[in-house]
């Protein structure tokens, strides 16, 4: 683990959806970064990075919460890791949009986007630097969690990230990933449109559970909170018992089993 | 055609219900679309030939005047006549004058997206002159009187009983024919009608300006038939079809066919310059070309916009477009559905009017990789919902109320501060645990169709100043890590 010291510190950025809805998310991206050795601070002042707004069309409203977000990572130097494809690209491909006019506050954009990761990302890294703690042999008789993934649409076609996240959920023996039928096609969320359009929504998320029920998956998992809530919603008002957890849930998971082992 | 963009919710509602097209569209996925995958993952360079189509594409909307220009210099010397229509009623009036005086009574036309906008099929039956569609999927949707459904694939949305049972209606045969019978059928019907046609009308794929010559893409020679058997054939045509030379149609057709069909090549891909010279043994004797604007000029002089005008028509973000594959092509309202319409429809018909396309969308991306000369279709559509909402340049066409900019500003403010949204947050926990989510009519739209989730206690940066700076790798105690 020579070469781990260069990734000694990062940043969660925890998102708006993970910090109010799903914070044991981000503890599990806290405790997976710790235990890769990875020290892990979280900026307080965080808050939105603007993009529900920036998607429906207002930009000025979008533009203040991006400002706000310079402003919490603008003083640092640290590498941000953050738990949603989603929004990484609102930081990475869309913030020079709504600073296009402004280019003091677009080059420090450009600056935080460039040491912000999506947490597959980072990961990836740390898993090609060796900075992953060995993980022994499970043993003969051990549970594999057969899990299902979902691609979410900005992560996989914004980002251009597909096979991350596939590689670090098969390089644990305790997972059993079991790929789903059209597993790039949308859940169907799309931010307010799942609201403003419910049943298109909903038309699409039936499809997608149908590809979920057909991996007999005990567990589907995604990058994005906010596509898994989502599914998560559709899956229970069905009945389905089929955990929902977000990647990083998943390798916390396996790893403190890993280590119990 | 009028636009009717203003009803895609209700039209959209009704699509979802009705089961036979649902089933009907269905089959996009493991056919246009994966088929589209196929051939273009077996095409060396794909990417560096996208890169290549749109260049050249982004080079000729520079320079529109002057390859227009040059285009009909070339064909006029071809002994062609052009003519530029700036409404899509302008050019119908010139196609209709033009068959009236030359004595048309029926016209075979080819499958053309540019005469819907025209409603050119109308126009032409006031004026008492009968025009047949003989691509097979228009020749059905215009037997049934309805609009194409699809750029490439008009009747996508019925399925081969359906095409029997309206057969058996209109033409009178059994009701229970196959696909090939029904083929023969309108095979036998069409023949006919080409053999008796006064006029030709063809739209273009390509109109290429250094040989003057227009490229048309068919899959049943129906195309050719309309350009070499009646004695007058019209070409209608976007004005952003044209392409500089005649070494740009190979990549073009590459890029056009393997992205429509997931075909190599089309059955045919006939070209046409001018029309039958004197030593031609046949051919039509005279060839027109109308070259249709239409509020292109107007999407032209948006910068964002622009590049929409580089579309080829091939219908891939359709098929990649899981909301299109769910709404069908009759929900967007106009000629042109799916992704691209959801950009072109409001612009060409009124913005303001077609408002409900931009939002339509989860920008889930699949249409921008689907496309076959990188068109950003995510980016104009974020930008229309922009322009919509707070824009200035189309601003007497803005929609968003001033209660729904208050919403927006308020909220914004709220998610401004992780502290008071944390506050409203857990208020809102509190408050759907005493009353029923029914009776809150914006949570509606979510619980239909999905149960919300539980809201927790505490937000993350709360916890972590409660618990955290521990050293202690496993010390976290938030209950998550057993599974």
């Amino acid at each position: 683990m020579s070469n781990c010291k260069e990734f000694g510190r990062v940043s969660i950025f925890a998102t708006c959806v993970v910090n109010h809805l799903f914070p044991n998310v981000a503890f599990s991206v806290a405790r997976v970064l710790e235990r890769c050795s990875v020290a892990v601070d979280v900026e307080e002042t965080q808050a939105c990075c603007g993009q529900p707004f920036f998607n429906m069309g207002y930009w000025k409203d979008a533009g203040r919460l991006a400002k706000k977000f310079l402003a919490s990572y603008g003083d640092t130097t640290e590498k941000i890791v953050v738990p949603s494809g989603s929004c990484v690209s609102m930081i990475r491909n869309h913030y020079p949009q709504l600073f296009a006019e402004e280019t003091d506050l677009l080059s420090q954009s450009k600056e935080i986007a460039s040491r912000t990761f999506e947490f597959t990302e980072y990961l990836e890294l740390l898993f090609e630097n060796n900075c992953i703690p060995k993980i022994d042999s499970p043993g003969e008789d051990f549970h594999q969690y057969r899990v299902t993934y979902h691609e979410a649409c900005h992560l996989s076609r914004e980002l251009g990230i597909k096979s991350s996240p596939r590689k670090i959920l098969k390089s644990f023996p305790r997972i059993d990933l079991v790929e789903m039928d059209k597993a790039e096609v949308c859940c169907g969320f799309g931010g307010t449109f799942s609201v403003k359009y419910p049943e298109i929504s909903s038309a699409m998320l039936d499809d997608k559970i149908e590809s979920i029920l057909e991996t007999k998956a005990s567990t589907v998992t995604a990058c994005d909170a906010s596509c898994l809530m989502n599914i998560e919603g559709g899956l229970k008002k069905k009945g389905a018992q089929i955990t929902t957890l977000h990647i990083a849930e998943v390798v916390d998971a396996v790893m403190s089993g890993a280590v119990q082992v | 055609m009028r636009a009717s963009t203003q009803y895609f919710k209700q039209k959209s509602t009704e699509t979802l219900h009705d089961l036979k097209i649902q089933e009907n569209l269905a089959g996009l996925y493991p056919g246009f679309h994966e088929a589209r995958i196929k051939a273009s993952s077996d095409t060396e360079d794909w990417d560096q030939l996208k890169e290549r189509g749109r260049r050249i594409k982004a080079h000729t909307l520079d320079h529109l005047d002057y390859y227009l220009e040059l285009l009909e210099k070339n064909v006029t010397n071809a002994g062609g006549v052009v003519v530029f229509a700036d409404t899509a009623k302008d050019a119908s009036e010139y196609v209709t004058k033009l068959a009236k005086s030359r004595g048309v009574k029926s016209v075979v036309k080819s499958k053309s997206m540019l005469s819907e906008e025209m409603s050119l099929n109308h126009h032409l039956e006031i004026q008492g002159i009968e025009p047949i569609e003989t691509d097979l999927g228009e020749y059905i949707v215009q037997l049934a009187g309805e609009t194409p459904y699809h750029i490439i694939a008009p009747a996508i949305h019925k399925s081969s009983e359906e095409v029997a049972a309206l057969f058996s209606e209109k033409i009178g045969t059994e009701p229970t024919l196959g696909i090939e019978d029904l083929t023969e059928v309108a095979r036998k019907q069409l023949r006919e009608k080409f053999i008796s046609a006064d006029m030709g009308i063809t739209g273009g794929n390509f109109m290429v300006a250094d040989t003057g010559t227009l490229a048309l893409v068919t899959n049943e020679g129906n195309g050719r038939m309309c350009t070499s058997m009646p004695r007058i054939h019209v070409a209608i045509v976007g004005m952003e079809k044209v392409i500089p030379s005649i070494t740009d149609l190979g990549l073009f057709l590459r890029l056009l066919i393997r992205s429509a069909t997931g075909q190599w090549i089309s059955s045919y891909v006939t070209t046409v310059s001018g029309p039958k010279r004197s030593k031609d043994i046949d051919g039509p004797e005279e060839f027109h070309l109308v070259i249709v604007d239409n509020g292109r000029s107007r999407i032209l002089a948006d910068p964002v916009l622009r590049e929409s005008l580089y579309c080829l028509r091939c219908g891939a973000c359709l098929n990649a477009c899981p909301v299109y594959r769910k709404v069908g092509g009759h929900s967007y309202g106009w000629v042109y559905p799916g992704p691209i319409g959801a950009v072109i429809s409001p612009m060409l018909t009124g913005l303001s009017r077609g408002k409900d396309l931009p939002f339509a969308s989860t920008l889930c991306g699949s249409c921008k990789e689907a496309c076959p000369v990188k068109i950003d279709i995510p980016k104009m559509l974020l930008y229309l919902r922009n322009q919509l909402s707070e824009g200035t340049h189309y601003r007497s066409e803005r929609t968003s109320g001033l209660l729904e900019r208050a919403i927006s500003m308020f909220c914004g403010r709220l998610l401004g501060s992780q502290n008071a949204t944390a506050k409203a947050v857990k208020f809102l926990g509190k408050v759907l645990k005493i009353f029923p989510k029914r009776i809150f009519p914006f949570l509606q739209g979510w619980t239909r169709f999905r149960d919300l989730p539980e809201i927790p206690e505490q937000s993350f940066i709360e916890r972590w100043r409660d618990s955290r700076h521990i050293d202690n790798v496993d010390g976290g105690d938030d209950g998550n890590s057993e599974k």
